[in-house]
């Protein structure tokens, strides 16, 4: 009976991270007990080297004044996870550790939840918290089974930082499997929000998707998302008189016609505005006997006015809507029992209408983000060593035909995993 | 290694990228443009450069002001500016015609010279590229770079110093008055009741600005007292206060006092935190230089 329990658990925990369901199930750990309830502790800590960057010169942002170099050593997620479970009732709290921007210890998930499982498998499982937000296959899945280095740039763009706060109902009867969320819309890798919520408003967020179990070990899992919220745009506060100098016959000093006076200025208040998405993915896997599990994935993404982590969307600012449209896809296959390979393109259009200059004319460029990532992995246990190689391209340099064009950005990186 | 998988990288595809680097080591720089290591591009029967001019002859090395115009041929879609003889350039987009070039793309930058900058006459390119990346040939025009002039006064004492931190220069003079950031002049007034004569503040020694005021960080942060008439014999003082370090971990200052830019002495010294828990009125700072005239 005890041993059922956790096993309807852990599939309940699988549940709430539906892409690390396609991982291998771990064994069980010994827990803690307490008072009916069951502690455990779990964690993983992935220690990454970037042997070579183009992107990397021993050079301060001129803009941030922040170290341009990338290439060093770094703690990329130091996680420490605590689980309570007791009946239909659970708990967790999870703590991230990283050297990424300096050293940085967060919360990164901390939630409550309630199982309905009138059968074996959990109808509803109903969490409030902090958690991954319900989108796609990518954006839920655990960082400690992703088999890249790190999400495609639509994850990074559309939902920075993976987790926000809200309450969710999750579950699944037969090949049927739902999510669907009300959270605060403001993940905590918001590059201007920083995860705090400036809007009453929630977003609703959810996915529907089906499990299909095939012959010979094939399985298909497929659905589609969707996201509709409410963005801000920042207003600003009334100003004072000043004035401002231009040197018009750059003389380097001052003259009486070069001092201008710039009014004080009344307040304008922020704004709110409609964002929304959609989304499709597609995962098959597979069995390859004589050389292991495999598996192809492909996922997209419709969005506007959704970018919130590479090239922020503000339609208010910029007088239009943003839209934005991204997917990723790939293979991985497992060569042996301690060998990985695999592969992934992923493509993200920042603004698809954006507009920049071409010569004295004015033309349609596309704010594009793509990344060819190609890599291996030897495991052993619950240890793993990647190195992964990215061809990146993004809109950042400008060519010698004066249109925007790729600034250099490879890299070769390292990861060292171990999870205990 | 580096080379090796930048040669790999270059085989897998990647064609020409522009490059990361901010071009701060370059002796021309162009705020805002795409720095373009290497060689100028030599002509290949892309569009010609027609023109380019500054606004003056000669420009001054270590200041970003000064502003360049130029013409180029129909069809250009980038210009790449640059010094003849020297490597490194830098790219900016084609502008919209000017009224009185209407068939012509424009180009308009402002350039600064980086303090390493020899002074003495060289040679500004500019060259026009299409949209397949094909130069043709450039437009000159020739500059003369000059270092910019010290202070003029009978008596000088300079205050130099590197980063955001805010540092304040006093200076007491042979009567008792001190010239610092919040009384600038080391002329005092007489007392209440006395006639005043409008120009003896003149007398002096006036400070020239207050460098990092606030924590808004200038350029090249530098504060100066100066004596445009005749200072008053006897013994002088200066310090160096550290207002506030504005985040930075230290700051390394050097202080000299000129008397017909003649050098009377100099010192250097490094501003920590601890020197700002100090106070920071009249008196305040660390002794930097004392000299008698």
């Amino acid at each position: 009976m005890h041993l059922r329990r956790l096993i309807r658990t852990a599939g309940v925990i699988g549940l709430l991270a539906p892409a690390s369901a396609s991982a291998d199930p771990e064994p069980l750990r010994p827990v803690v007990t307490r008072r009916g309830w069951q502690l455990d502790l779990t964690g993983y800590v992935q220690a990454d080297a970037v042997a070579w960057s183009q992107a990397s010169v021993d050079e301060l942002d001129p803009s941030t004044g922040q170290p341009l170099n990338e290439e060093r050593f770094l703690i990329r997620r130091g996680r420490l996870r605590a689980e309570a479970h007791r009946d239909a009732l659970s708990g967790s709290i999870e703590f991230d550790g990283n050297t990424q921007a300096g050293p940085t210890a967060r919360v990164v998930s901390a939630q409550v939840g309630w199982t309905f499982a009138p059968g074996d498998q959990p109808l509803a499982v109903v969490t409030a918290g902090l958690f991954k937000i319900p989108f796609g296959v990518e954006v839920p899945a655990s960082e400690r089974d992703k088999p890249f280095l790190e999400p495609p740039a639509v994850a990074r763009a559309l939902f920075p930082g993976n987790y926000d706060a809200g309450a969710m109902v999750a579950g699944r009867h037969g090949l049927a499997r739902w999510s669907f969320a009300i959270m605060n819309g403001a993940p905590v890798g918001d590059a201007q929000w920083k995860g705090k919520d400036p809007a009453s408003s929630y977003d609703l967020v959810g996915r529907l998707g089906a499990d299909i179990a095939g012959p010979r070990r094939l399985r298909i899992e497929a659905g589609v998302s969707a996201l509709s919220g409410t963005g801000l745009h920042p207003g600003t506060p009334p100003t004072k008189d000043g004035i401002q100098w231009v040197d018009d016959n750059q003389n380097g000093r001052v003259d009486p016609t070069e001092i201008q006076i710039v009014p004080g200025s009344p307040g304008e208040p922020s704004q709110t505005f409609s964002r929304n998405a959609l989304g499709a993915d597609l995962q098959v896997h597979w069995c390859l006997c004589a050389i292991g599990v495999g598996s192809a994935f492909f996922e997209a993404a419709l969005a506007t006015n959704l970018d919130r982590g590479l090239v922020y969307a503000d339609p208010v600012a910029a007088s239009r809507d943003l839209r934005q449209l991204g997917f990723a896809l790939g293979a991985v296959q497992d060569v042996g029992e301690h060998l990985q390979v695999g592969a992934r393109y992923d493509r993200y259009d920042a603004d698809r209408d954006a507009m920049d200059r071409e010569g004295a004319a004015l033309i349609n460029v596309h704010k594009v983000f793509s990344t060819l990532a190609v890599m291996a992995t030897a495991r052993w246990s619950d240890a793993r060593l990647i190195v992964e190689y990215d061809h990146e391209r993004n809109p950042f340099g400008r060519g010698d035909d004066g249109a925007p064009a790729t600034r250099a950005a490879d890299r070769l990186s390292f990861r060292a995993q171990v999870g205990f | 290694m580096r080379a090796w998988l930048a040669a790999a990288a270059a085989l897998a595809g990647c064609g020409i990228s522009a490059t990361p680097d901010p071009g701060l080591g370059a002796l021309l720089q162009i705020p805002g443009a795409q720095y373009r290591p290497g060689a100028l591009p030599a002509p290949s029967g892309g569009p010609d450069a027609i023109a380019v001019r500054t606004k003056h002859p000669a420009v001054t090395i270590g200041e970003a002001r000064e502003k360049i115009e130029g013409v180029l041929g129909p069809g250009t879609r980038s210009a790449v500016i640059g010094i003849a003889g020297s490597e490194g350039g830098w790219l900016v987009p084609a502008g919209v015609p000017a009224f009185d070039t209407p068939d012509d793309p424009s180009v308009a930058a402002t350039i600064a010279l980086a303090d390493d900058f020899p002074p003495g006459p060289f040679t500004l390119v500019v060259l026009g590229g299409d949209a397949s990346g094909r130069f043709g040939a450039p437009a000159t025009v020739d500059v003369i770079a000059s270092a910019a002039p010290p202070p003029a006064g009978e008596l000088v004492i300079a205050l130099a110093w590197e980063g955001v931190a805010d540092l304040d220069l006093h200076v007491v003079d042979a009567l008792g008055g001190e010239a610092w950031a919040d009384d600038p002049n080391t002329w005092v007034p007489p007392p209440p009741g006395e006639p005043v004569d409008p120009t003896a503040y003149l007398a002096g020694g006036i400070l020239d600005r207050d460098g990092n005021a606030g924590c808004h960080r200038d350029g090249r942060p530098a504060e100066h007292v100066i004596w445009t008439l005749p200072p008053p014999a006897g013994r002088y003082v200066v310090r160096v206060d550290a207002r506030s370090m504005c985040g930075g971990p230290s700051a390394a200052w050097y202080v000299a006092a000129y008397r017909n830019t003649a050098l009377l002495g100099a010192a250097r010294g490094v501003a920590t935190d601890a020197d700002v828990i100090q106070p920071h009125g009249a008196g305040a700072g660390v002794l930097a230089l004392r000299f008698t005239l």
